[in-house]
């Protein structure tokens, strides 16, 4: 005894200083503190409790400020159970199982590379297998093996080993993340969606929490098991939020749950052997597991298609740079020609310009596509003469089809503000189907219109025309249709021009019957200044 | 006289086509693909333009126009940014180019706004 309380002396003194000192203050009175709390809950035998905070408080402690905290959680555990009518011997050697359930703990997730950011399926395993399982069992063995040996034991050694080992395991699987998650990485996104998002969730927990676990629903169903409506809310909060939310989530409804639980109310209030807990804490070790898997999961698949979305963002724009000198040097030689009068390889080189010039749209469709997907596509706005932009557009699409006739029917439109590239973009896109999917020589008719404040802009064509029932998917990405082996391209062309018109607050339709043309049109609204 | 032009990116290619077309189009040409070699040449030559690409290993378009404040008489020559960014347009704005174009370029696009700069 004499030994071991030097021995921490001088592990203490060996850190002495003022930040040391304040943190393990800290550390012993959050143990302290919570080892109450949790005694009053019905321990087993004295000590054994079904909720026993202090564990993952000790284990997050631990893991994100060093193992040199120990002695805090030693002389926490030491004094809960002193104070609550152990004798000094008995409250050592579980002070003694607490600390090392501690520390082994910490150096297995360390061993097996845990991140608290829990954003990797392979964080939870290890959380739930190192932490919850193994290291828990060290001080439910050891605390069960004093209070035998104390003579402390009211329920047999077994049952004792397992109410200590589920509420240490359940502390290890919900406390823990819960602080682990939130001490790694604070930071939040202040956006108003995601606060408003996040308060939704919040109420809807604690709500949900109460009622089912305070047994009001029991009001209209007597013993009504409704304990499974918690899972829909914490699915929403797995899916939206990351692994920290989840767990605080999760963390909230336990508490809740064993408040409640403890005072005789709801589902699980059935009195046992081992306290009125039993049953509760169970389906709390389900909930913890089930939703730590799942969090762990989805953030850590979602964290894999941002690194994908902005690899494509990379290539793209790193492909752009050979692309741009190949055309250049195309263009030099193809003028070089037409100067020297070779008119025979004047025309080659010039197909290869149209096809350099493909490959560039389809470059810079990927990057719109990225663009898309990481929601970062721009909108730059000016005042410009809409029937300028289609009359210009037409005259280059006109340059590079011989194939058909573009006609025009345009009544005299408004200035406009509203991205002017973009919306030439979404005019090529349309007028380029168009020649695509039409026969050689037919006609084109490209409309403008202004009704009801809006821009109304069609091009009609005599192409093969839209099954019906592929006319409500075609503006959905990467939809090609089902004569996709005729014609070429990646389809993503309208729906980037949805995107695009979604932005100016537009619409876009398409309306069509199987070998009788196409119409494709888009409308916005006329606005005097910014989206 | 025949005007001058310095051409400041680190591809290699785009220097060499750019070259092409502006010794073709009756310009005379100086070219970098590195930041000091840029200031240094940009020092000496007192080019009528600049050329200048913003995306750069080792130094990028900004640190260069801002590097041109130190030194006498440059800071004044006018700047088309050219480059595949998405924020070219924004970047020219920021640093203060007098124009700007996107890569991949058209050779007309390039030689008329260098005229209407310059000539």
């Amino acid at each position: 005894m004499k030994r071991m309380a030097a021995y921490i002396m001088k592990e203490i003194q060996k850190n002495l200083d003022f930040d040391y000192l304040v943190k393990a203050t800290a550390l012993f009175y959050a143990y302290y503190i919570t080892g109450n709390i949790g005694l009053t809950l019905n321990p087993i035998s004295g000590f054994a409790t079904l909720f026993w905070m202090p564990t993952g408080i000790a284990l997050a402690f631990l893991f994100l400020k060093g193992y040199k905290f120990w002695p805090a959680i030693f002389l926490g555990a030491f004094f809960v159970n002193f104070t609550n009518g152990a004798p000094a011997l008995g409250s050592s050697l579980i002070a003694l199982g607490n600390s090392l359930e501690a520390i082994v703990g910490v150096y297995l997730l360390r061993r097996f590379n845990f991140s608290p950011s829990l954003e990797k399926l392979s964080d939870s395993v290890t959380l739930i297998f190192y932490a919850g399982i193994l290291s828990t069992s060290i001080s439910a063995s050891i605390g069960t093996f004093t209070l035998f040996t104390q003579g402390l034991l009211t329920v047999s050694s077994s049952a004792t080993w397992f109410a200590w080992w589920i509420g240490d395991f359940i502390s290890n699987i919900i406390v823990a993340p819960f602080i682990m998650s939130w001490g790694y990485n604070p930071k939040v996104n202040l956006t108003i969606e995601k606060i408003s998002e996040g308060l939704i969730l919040g109420i809807s927990v604690i709500v949900v929490s109460t009622l089912t676990f305070t047994g009001a629903l029991g009001i209209f169903f007597k013993n009504a098991p409704f304990v499974y409506i918690i899972f829909p809310v914490l699915l929403l909060i797995a899916f939206r939020f990351k692994p920290r939310e989840t767990t605080t989530a999760v963390f909230t409804t336990t508490v809740i749950a064993t408040i409640t639980t403890y005072n005789g109310f709801g589902p699980f209030a059935v009195e046992t052997d081992l306290g009125n807990l039993i049953f509760l804490q169970a389906f709390i070790s389900v909930i913890g597991i089930t939703f730590l898997i799942l969090a762990s999961s989805q953030a850590e698949k979602r964290n894999l298609e941002q690194a994908k979305e902005e690899f494509l963002a990379l290539a793209t724009h790193e492909l752009k740079t050979p692309i741009t000198s190949i055309k250049a040097y195309t263009d030099i030689s193809h003028q070089a020609l037409i100067k020297k009068g070779d008119s025979k390889n004047a025309e080659i080189i010039g197909r290869m310009k149209n096809q350099i010039d493909k490959l560039s749209k389809l470059i810079s469709d990927l990057l719109d596509l990225s663009r898309i997907d990481n929601q970062r596509l721009r909108m730059e706005q000016s005042y410009f003469d809409f029937n300028e932009l289609v009359l210009e557009v037409i005259d280059q699409m006109q340059a590079i089809t011989e194939r058909n006739i573009l006609e025009t029917r345009l009544q005299r439109t408004k200035t406009l503000f509203a991205d002017r590239d973009r919306l030439g973009q979404v005019m090529i896109n349309l007028i380029g189907n168009a020649i695509k999917f039409s026969p050689k020589k037919s006609k084109i008719t490209i409309t403008t219109r202004v009704e009801n404040g809006k821009i109304l802009f069609c091009v009609k064509d005599r192409g093969i025309g839209i099954p019906t029932e592929e006319l409500s998917r075609i503006f959905e990405k990467t939809f090609r249709g089902s004569e996709k082996e005729t014609y070429p391209g990646l389809g993503l062309g309208l729906y980037i021009s949805k995107e695009i018109i979604k932005r100016h607050q537009g619409r876009i339709w398409a309306t069509s019957k199987k070998n009788d043309g196409s119409i494709f049109c888009f409308s916005i609204p006329i606005r005097e200044s910014g989206v | 006289m025949k005007k001058k032009i310095l051409i400041f990116d680190d591809d290699e290619s785009i220097v060499d086509v750019l070259t092409i077309i502006l010794v073709e189009a009756g310009y005379k040409v100086i070219s970098a693909t590195e930041g000091k070699e840029a200031l240094a040449i940009t020092e000496r030559e007192k080019p009528d333009l600049i050329l200048l690409d913003i995306l750069m290993s080792g130094m990028d378009g900004k640190e260069f126009k801002q590097s041109l404040k130190e030194i006498e008489g440059t800071d004044e020559i006018p700047i088309i940014v050219i480059s595949a960014n998405t924020k070219t347009k924004e970047i020219a704005k920021e640093i203060g180019a007098t124009d700007f174009i996107y890569k991949p370029f058209e050779i007309d696009e390039v030689l008329e706004k260098i005229e209407s700069i310059i000539d």
